[in-house]
Parts: C-alpha cells; sequence; structure tokens
C-alpha cells in the first residue's frame, strides 16, 4: 500500500461518519439527512470519502466547464434565450439533477456515470448554443437556414448525408430532456394546452408540446420540417397542433408500426427514401452516402460496444447500471444518434472500465443489491431519479431500462441499397414505436429481456393516461404470476406530477416490499420524504 | 540628490555586471521560476479552496434555487404570450 492510500484510507475513516452510507448503516442518517424539507435543495454535498468526493467535485467543475463554454460561444443569444423561454430557466436545475442521479455511487459506478453524464452535457450545451444562436425568433443566426427540424421520435442518423446541413430534433430541448430536470416546467405548458379545451386525460407529454407549441416556446429554424407518425392518438394530436403552429412545409415519415412483421421493412425503407427526395427538394442539396457511411461507422462501433456493455450487465460485477447506463444510452441514441464522435470514444473508455472491472470481480454499490430488475418506463423515471431510489433504499439494481433495447442492427457502410434498408429497421426501433404501440410482440418481450438479463424483478411504468398501455394491465399481472417475477406496477402521469406525485410512485414500490416480501430498507430515510416542491 | 543618483546608478551597473555571468543568469532565471510557481501554487489554492467550498456547501443550487429561479419565475410569469390559434 503507497503511503498516499494509507493516509487516505485514515483520513476516510475519521470522515467516515459523514458519509451518508455509513450513517444509513449504523442507524444514525442516511441519504436524506441532509436535504432541507420538500424542495430537493441539499445542504451540503455527499460526503464520499476523500478519492470519491475529489472526482465528484472534478467532474462538477467539468460540467461548469462545458456551460461558460456554451454561454461564451453564443453569449447574446443564450442570454436571450434565459429571458425568452419558461424552459431554458429550468436548465439552471442541471446540478442538482445530476447530484440526485448519482447519490449513494462510489467507485467506478461513479466514474463511469460521471463520464457519461458529461457526454451528455457536452453535447446539450452545445446544441442550446447552436439552437439559440441560430433561433428565428431570436433574430437567426447564419445556420438558422441549414437546419433541419426533426421529430424528436425519428432517429436523424439517416439525414447525415446531407452534409451541408445540421438535423436537430424539435422537441429535445424545450421539452423532451427538460422535463427529466424539472418536474414543476411541464405542467405550465400542459395548463396552456388544457386553457385551449385539451382535454386533460391524454398523454401528458402530449399535452406539455401541445402547450410548447402554443406558447410559442419552440425555437423556429430550418425551412422544412421532418415529422413522423406518432405511436398513439394523443401524439397525432400533438403533430397536428405543432405542424399548424410552426407553419413549415412538412413531410410525415410514416414509418410501420408493426415492424417486426418482414413485410414492413420496404414500407419503412421507401419513407426514408421519401424523406430524402423532399429535403433535397426543399434546401436545393443532394444527397452525400460517402458522408452518410462516416456516421454510420460511429453508430455501428457504438452499437457494438453497447452489445458488449450486455454481457457484463448480465453479471453482478457491471460498473454500469440503472440511471447511469438509461439515461446515458436515451440520449446517445435518440439524439446523438451516431452524429456525434465524442459518444465514440467515451464508449470505447466506458467498456474499458467495465472489463477492468469484472476481472477484478467488483461488485458496485457496496455489494447491497438485493434485486436484479428489468425497468420498463419512461421520462416519469428521470426527474423522479427512479432507478437511484430503488438501488439506495431497496437494493434493486435497475440493470436495463426499455431505453436501452432500441434499434442495435449494424448499418452498411458500403451499399447505399442495403443502408437505407438497415435504416429503416433501426428507426423503427426507436422511442415509443419500439416499447408501446409497435404491437404486442414488443410489450410482451419484457419477460424475455428480464430473463436473458438474469433479472428477478420487473418494474412496469404504469402512466395512467396512456390509452394504448391501460388495455394490457391485467394481462400483464397475470403473465409476471405464471412466470415467476416480482412484478410491480408503478403508476405515474409522465411529465404531470400533480397528478401522481413522486412519492406516491415510491410508495408502489415500498408497498410491495414491505407487504409482499416483507423486506426492510436499505436505507431508511428514503423510505418517505416530501420532495414535492424540488426540481 | 545627486548621491542617490549616482548610487543608483552604480547599483544598476554592478547588476547589469552580475547578470552578464552564466552562473548567475541561472540563477536570477531559477528565482523567478520559483517566484511564479509560488504564485501559480497560491492562486491555485485560492481557487480550489473557493470553488471546493462553493461545491460542498451546495453553493450555486442554493442561489440558484432560493434567488435566480423565483426572479426568472417573475419575469415568466409576467410575460404577454399570443397565443391566438
Amino acid at each position: 500500500m503507497k503511503i498516499t492510500d494509507k493516509v487516505i484510507a485514515s483520513i476516510d475513516k475519521k470522515l467516515e461518519r459523514f458519509d451518508p452510507l455509513w450513517q444509513a448503516d449504523h442507524g444514525k442518517g442516511g441519504l436524506r439527512s441532509r436535504y432541507y424539507d420538500k424542495t430537493g435543495i441539499a445542504k451540503w454535498r455527499e460526503w464520499r470519502g476523500v478519492k470519491d468526493t475529489l472526482y465528484d467535485y472534478s467532474q462538477w467543475l467539468n460540467n461548469i466547464v462545458s456551460m461558460v463554454q456554451m454561454v461564451a460561444s453564443a453569449p447574446i443569444p443564450c442570454l436571450k434565450g434565459f429571458w425568452e423561454y419558461r424552459w431554458m430557466g429550468s436548465y439552471l436545475g442541471t446540478f442538482c439533477f445530476i447530484d440526485r442521479l448519482y447519490e449513494g455511487y462510489r467507485g467506478y459506478e461513479l466514474r463511469i456515470a460521471h463520464m457519461n453524464m458529461h457526454a451528455i452535457v457536452q453535447s446539450l450545451t452545445k446544441k442550446i448554443a447552436l439552437v439559440l444562436a441560430n433561433d428565428k425568433r431570436l433574430g437567426g443566426g447564419p445556420l438558422s437556414d441549414r437546419m433541419i427540424p426533426v421529430d424528436e421520435v425519428l432517429p436523424p442518423l439517416f439525414l447525415k448525408g446531407f452534409k451541408d446541413l445540421i438535423p436537430i430534433p424539435l422537441q429535445t430541448l424545450p421539452e423532451f430532456i427538460i422535463c427529466d430536470i424539472d418536474q414543476h416546467i411541464e405542467p405550465y405548458y400542459i395548463d396552456v394546452a388544457e386553457s385551449y379545451g385539451l382535454p386533460a386525460d391524454v398523454c401528458s407529454r402530449c399535452a406539455a408540446e401541445t402547450g410548447v407549441a402554443i406558447d410559442d416556446a419552440f425555437p423556429i429554424f430550418g425551412k422544412a420540417f421532418l415529422t413522423t407518425n406518432m405511436p398513439c392518438n394523443a401524439s397525432e394530436s400533438t403533430s397536428m397542433f405543432q405542424r399548424r403552429r410552426i407553419g413549415l412545409p412538412d413531410n410525415p415519415v410514416t414509418l410501420a408500426m408493426i415492424h417486426n412483421e418482414p413485410g414492413a421493412h420496404p414500407y419503412s425503407t421507401q419513407e426514408l427514401k421519401n424523406a430524402i427526395a423532399f429535403i433535397e427538394k426543399e434546401y436545393g442539396v443532394k444527397y452525400d452516402w460517402d458522408e452518410m457511411f462516416r456516421y454510420a461507422k460511429e453508430m455501428n462501433e457504438q452499437n457494438t460496444i453497447e452489445l458488449e456493455k450486455w454481457d457484463y450487465f448480465k453479471t453482478p460485477y457491471s460498473a454500469l447500471s440503472g440511471i447511469a447506463e438509461t439515461l446515458y444510452r436515451l440520449y446517445s441514441w435518440a439524439s446523438a444518434n451516431g452524429q456525434d464522435p465524442y459518444f465514440t470514444r467515451n464508449d470505447r473508455k466506458v467498456i474499458k472500465i467495465m472489463r477492468k472491472a469484472y476481472e477484478e470481480k467488483y461488485e458496485p454499490f457496496g455489494g447491497r443489491t438485493r434485486h436484479r430488475a428489468f425497468l420498463w418506463g419512461p421520462s416519469a423515471v428521470y426527474y423522479t431519479d427512479f432507478p437511484t431510489w430503488t438501488q439506495n433504499c431497496w437494493g434493486i439494481t435497475i440493470v436495463l431500462n426499455m431505453d436501452s433495447t432500441m434499434g442495435h442492427n449494424m448499418i452498411s457502410t458500403d451499399d447505399p441499397e442495403q443502408a437505407i434498408q438497415d435504416l429503416a429497421c433501426f428507426s423503427e426501433k426507436a422511442v415509443m414505436r419500439h416499447h408501446a404501440v409497435g404491437g404486442w410482440d414488443n410489450v410482451n418481450a419484457v419477460w424475455e429481456w428480464a430473463r436473458n438479463f438474469n433479472c428477478d424483478m420487473v418494474l412496469f411504468n404504469d402512466n395512467v393516461a396512456c390509452k394504448g398501455m391501460n388495455g394490457v394491465h391485467a394481462l400483464m399481472e397475470e403473465q409476471a404470476r405464471d412466470l415467476g417475477f416480482h412484478f410491480v406496477f408503478i403508476e405515474h402521469d409522465l411529465e404531470d406530477s400533480r397528478t401522481i406525485s413522486r412519492q406516491d410512485m415510491r410508495k408502489c414500490v415500498n408497498d410491495y416490499m414491505q407487504i409482499v416480501l416483507g423486506e426492510k430498507p436499505v436505507d431508511p430515510t428514503l423510505v418517505e420524504f416530501d420532495d414535492s416542491d424540488a426540481y | 540628490m545627486k548621491n542617490k543618483k549616482i548610487k543608483k546608478l552604480e547599483r544598476k551597473l554592478k547588476r547589469e555586471a552580475f547578470c552578464k555571468s552564466k552562473k548567475l543568469r541561472k540563477f536570477m532565471i531559477f528565482k523567478w521560476l520559483l517566484k511564479a510557481t509560488g504564485k501559480l501554487l497560491v492562486i491555485g489554492l485560492v481557487f480550489f479552496v473557493s470553488t471546493f467550498a462553493l461545491y460542498m456547501f451546495n453553493g450555486e443550487n442554493k442561489l440558484i434555487y432560493y434567488v435566480i429561479r423565483p426572479l426568472l419565475n417573475k419575469h415568466y410569469d409576467s410575460q404577454v404570450r399570443d397565443r391566438k390559434i
């Protein structure tokens, strides 16, 4: 043992009483003890021992640098953005969000979690600066007409064949990402939509997007808009509202819904070809397959690494799990989608750490894991930092979430005809389409996923406003019983935390763990607490 | 007054002669490097102590939650938006 290690170990020993994990183990407090009531604001940051605290501090600085770079690259548009858009104010909650997500993380899992989070932060900050600097509502910029607004559930990778154009998922910044950071932002936009008579029982994501459109809070850029057929009636409805409000020429890329049947792929392939032709016509540019292949290679490498990660997920020695895994995969797949080489570089580093942790038989979270769960959950699991809470409160590791199961087929990098077919399969397996409304087989696959990843538990989010999924409620309960999984339905109203609060969601798990399984919590301070005023 | 000027000039000449020798030049550079390193260390220490205190006491989040966001929300609530469909 080196001298420095000895010194650090002795300091850690002296200060261990400040470590919330130690406090929980010794009945002297826990992870919730350092918070002001209701607000979700901590009196001080978590003491994780010398090495991990300093690492967490260095990553906090790293994220600040990205934010400073964002403002420095476009100071006036950023200030205008903060002044104009309510959702921009919510991004100030990012530091709180990151702290919440990685509570109780130590060692390898903390390192990987921060690497993944910084990849998101650096990408998102660049995107915000780019969008605001070219937002026509704020005066526009040199790239305003070279950007293509794309619906967020349409993977933008196939558009990289347009060398001089920049595809940007339109809803990502004002709605899709920010709802994960601040639980109070979407209710405002939902109220805007409902004040026009939109019924309150529709999916709150769709209601919120409609509200953003009516409130004129979508940044405006580009010459034409690529929309898509969305997987439910509320999604169709919000597409209509956005289309009329934004007023750009649009092309709906209507990918096949029941996409597991081989006959569906030629249809989706033709849809992508139509979209490419539409952009060529509206923007006056030619599609370049060589340029497309460059990015397909990036995506293929990311997917290859992802498949290797899955092998580690099946073991108890995976240093990547929970929110660090699911949020990263959601962003890197749905938003970055092969366009940013930073994610490939990050994946290479992460897989190296995962290999090392596996060789060392390193058990994350101090070996406190009791159950391995497959999670079927959308945005409500992010603003509630749900996987982190299940881990810290009950020792339930979220091995994989549904968001991680999206398109992982390889894309041809030398044959355009094969590549467009591969891209069609890839795009069919996108957010929502692949999870909830892409046919019964996709929903029913949850058991196979859980079994393949050696899970004994399935946590299934129950969006009370999702008409499609309400129909399968009893079927899932019956199957869980037959197949012998611990199964918990977690009720939520997606982005409207007023209907079902965070604590109500946590109560679903608390009740199952206490009443059905008769278990005691790992950290009793996390069982019941009020965080209704938190971001 | 005159004496002072002469003394100053003498000192300057001595210093120049001193600096002409190789060893002395090295010594001067070393001295300057030490000074610069010391200054950098002090700046680094002040930076570390202040940012680490801000980090550990969750300063930026408290400022944002209790001061900046309420002010911004006040501004957002006073905005008049044209919501005609």
